[in-house]
């Protein structure tokens, strides 16, 4: 999916109703929200209310009320609606006594908040950047992934500094953007290669 | 929150670790949704984040089910003890090959073919002393010869050695009907150099009579 620069334009289209900006919008701000969620450990049938809650206002301040002042600050608009869509969340919540202060966490909940974003093929990119780092790094990758730890006690634990940790981790990233995004585009290159011959030979 | 500022705190990776304060997380949230390029980096973090963690999981599950199956992998992982297993078994089949074709077909060979036979009659314990009969070298077989004084249900044999290496063989044999005489035909060219006790048991339902015994002296073949 592209990323997008909101402006006024865009604004308006989805004001208008127009469907490819609104199947942008439902699918950008779905990822951003996710995000969002999965930051503050909401996963499951909450995040999917609150998702669906944030959209719907966006969608009905744009057409029905007083729409957005700064176009260009449109997702920091859907962001403060997402925020509202939270907070009622928490304050229905307390007023029902079912969680006093926080809102809900899904301890146990890692697959399901990640499954959408789980593939084999990025699986299998991942596991080759993992692979050709250092056991050391490996290691580090494997106690804030998997085994949870908190930084802290891994940088102990291993006689690193935080910024290393950090370091690491945009190093690993940028690996596997730059594998995945490389055998995503030979993919599609070669799909858009058959698809041209396949063109090419029902033409002739 | 600007972009300079983000890219400064690497606010992306902070993020993804839970490291922002509550207000600055907030901040980063509100500059994430405009801003492409933060989105992209925090998108492609959670993407790598979900599959690392699903790897280290698949490899946690693999190796747990390496240990489950460990004899299975002494036999994969470690193939020299199952090749010195193997290489073991298959010198002692040919060692057998080889002893079979060095030791024993000859003298199954030598049994098969025409040959000399050194006849010669057995008595009965009761007609005297115990014939003792030196068999020539020459001879492939050793005929003897027992004096049926009545006819049984049934015949049998016991050859064995006197000295030496031990060596004991015995069977049932057949006799003709009608016959007053009993032929037991011994192969001795297999037979190694010694002496040898033959002994014929002629038995009826309850009776059961030694009707021959003699001494076989096999000598060295030239």
């Amino acid at each position: 999916m592209e990323f997008q620069t909101f402006d006024a334009a865009y604004v308006r289209r989805l004001t208008d109703g127009d469907p490819a900006t609104e199947a942008h919008f439902s699918a950008y701000f779905e990822k951003y929200l996710s995000m969002k969620l999965r930051s503050r450990h909401i996963a499951g049938a909450i995040a999917d209310d609150v998702r669906q809650e944030t959209l719907f206002r966006v969608l009905k301040t744009l057409r029905a009320g007083p729409g957005v002042s700064q176009p260009e600050r449109f997702g920091a608009f859907v962001n403060s609606v997402c925020n509202n869509v939270l907070l009622e969340l928490l304050h229905r919540k307390k007023r029902d006594g079912e969680a006093p202060e926080e809102p809900p966490e899904a301890a146990d909940h890692r697959i399901d908040i990640d499954g959408s974003l789980i593939s084999e093929e990025r699986k299998r990119v991942v596991a080759r950047v993992l692979d050709e780092l250092s056991a050391k790094d490996r290691e580090i990758l494997r106690l804030v992934f998997f085994e949870d730890l908190d930084r802290k006690s891994i940088c102990e634990r291993l006689k690193v500094d935080p910024d290393y940790l950090r370091v690491l981790l945009h190093r690993a990233k940028a690996r596997f953007q730059t594998a995945y995004t490389k055998r995503h585009g030979m993919v599609t290159h070669a799909l858009l290669f058959l698809c041209n011959v396949a063109i090419m030979r029902i033409t002739t | 929150m600007d972009h300079q500022t983000a890219v400064r705190l690497q606010a992306s990776e902070k993020y993804l670790l839970g490291e922002l304060p509550p207000a600055e997380r907030d901040e980063f949230e509100e500059h994430l949704a405009d801003c492409s390029r933060c989105m992209e980096d925090v998108s492609t973090f959670d993407i790598f984040a979900a599959n690392a963690r699903s790897v280290f999981e698949d490899r946690a599950a693999g190796l747990k089910l390496r240990q489950a199956s460990s004899w299975v992998d002494w036999l994969r992982l470690k193939p020299l003890p199952a090749l010195a297993f193997s290489g073991a078994l298959n010198m002692a089949m040919a060692a057998l090959v080889v002893y079979g074709a060095v030791a024993v077909l000859p003298r199954l060979h030598s049994l098969e073919l025409p040959g000399a036979s050194y006849s010669f009659n057995v008595r009965g314990l009761s007609r005297g002393a115990i014939p003792s009969v030196t068999v020539p070298p020459s001879s492939s077989y050793a005929n003897a010869r027992v004096d049926l004084l009545r006819q049984y249900q049934k015949y049998s044999y016991v050859l064995e050695r006197l000295s030496g290496a031990h060596f004991r063989r015995s069977g049932v044999l057949a006799a003709a009907a009608g016959s007053d005489t009993l032929d037991i035909i011994v192969p001795v060219a297999g037979l190694e150099p010694g002496e040898y006790r033959l002994i014929v048991t002629g038995s009826d339902k309850d009776v059961s009579d030694e009707i021959g015994r003699c001494i076989l002296t096999i000598l060295p073949r030239k």
